[in-house]
């Protein structure tokens, strides 16, 4: 089967980098040895940035190290 | 100590580093395959001055230095969806050294190998749907005899059409979920965002995470396509973001020793 067309994310900036937070702070794998001394703490973390980024001055800075550090396409969406 | 990225699976070369990013989480910090079997991990040598026990919490608080880690983060686990089965971690996932990763690897080799066949071939996509109630009707000012019975018919009626818009997006959304589920390897519905959060126009109703088979791309969106056809008109419009590293779906906590 071919590949499907490239996909262009059709969204932008505020919600990618809220998607983000949820998927990297809140989800993925949780591998715990004897060093896995921070997960708990980034829980916390989470919820503080999430309030953040509610604020224009967080989502903005955000979004410029985004495109700063990634010329555009790393973040989906970003 | 090292800051483990994702777990990978199914490098088409001998765990070839090519498509990392020269950076990881901190400037200067290569990224580099520790491999484990058939299994690696990405991971970048850390500093304990930034991410010991005692330092991190305090750095976590710093939401610029935190931000730029979240984006470095995420920058690695993108650079490995293309080209391997990847299992991404939770951020700010650390182990004092290889020989610890190692262990905690052995200790879950078969959880994280299982976790791979159901990841292998598929790639996370996120669906938003907003929902903007259509606008009120300004209400006609009422004078003279009859006035109290049409005041009251017209909120009945209000209240009438609310319940029918709001029927009508409860139905929409979880037609929306279970449609783009019926195509999908896997679906989750996770909380909404608030309004400060998404800052869209209208309310968002449903927050949801799909694992599509790449083979099954472009039906699934297809599904999507159709779906914004069938309910354009119902107030209801769809944002897709993707694809992600399969954060939803990784199957949460693994014990380790």
């Amino acid at each position: 089967m071919p590949d499907p067309e490239p996909i262009i994310p059709r969204t932008s900036g505020d919600v990618a980098l809220a998607d983000l937070l949820d998927r990297a702070l809140h989800k993925g794998l949780v591998l715990w040895g004897e060093a896995t001394i921070s997960v708990a703490g980034v829980d916390l973390v989470y919820l503080g940035l999430k309030v953040l980024l509610a604020s224009t001055d967080t989502a903005n800075r955000m979004r410029d190290a985004a495109a700063a550090s990634a010329a555009g396409s790393h973040l989906p969406g970003g | 100590m090292l800051y483990v990225y994702a777990i990978t699976a199914d490098h088409p070369g001998p765990h070839d580093a090519g498509s990392l990013p020269g950076e990881g989480i901190v400037p200067g910090a290569p990224v580099r395959l520790l491999p484990f079997g058939d299994l690696a991990a990405a991971v970048s040598p850390v500093s304990a001055v930034d991410f010991g026990p005692e330092a991190l919490p305090a750095r976590l608080q710093d939401v610029d230095w935190t931000g730029q880690r979240v984006l470095a983060h995420q920058r690695v686990v993108d650079s490995l969806v293309d080209v391997a089965t990847v299992l991404p971690m939770k951020f700010c996932t650390l182990f004092s050294g290889a020989a610890a990763l190692r262990a905690a690897l052995a200790d879950n080799r078969a959880a994280l190998e299982a976790t791979v066949v159901r990841l292998r071939g598929a790639r996370e996509w996120g669906v938003k749907l907003f929902w903007e109630a259509p606008p009120a009707e300004p209400a006609p000012v009422e004078r003279g005899p009859g006035a109290g019975a049409a005041f009251f018919q017209r909120k009945r009626d209000a209240q009438r059409l609310r319940a029918e818009a709001e029927a009508a997006l409860a139905h929409g959304v979880a037609e929306s979920h279970r449609r783009l589920a019926a195509r999908a390897r896997a679906a989750v519905a996770n909380p909404v965002q608030p309004a400060a959060v998404h800052r869209r126009r209208g309310e968002m109703a449903l927050n949801g995470a799909y694992l599509v088979p790449r083979a099954d791309e472009a039906a699934w969106r297809e599904s999507l396509a159709e779906l914004e056809r069938t309910y354009a008109g119902a107030g209801i419009r769809y944002e897709l973001t993707g694809p992600w590293g399969p954060y939803n779906f990784t199957g949460g906590g693994l014990a380790g020793s």
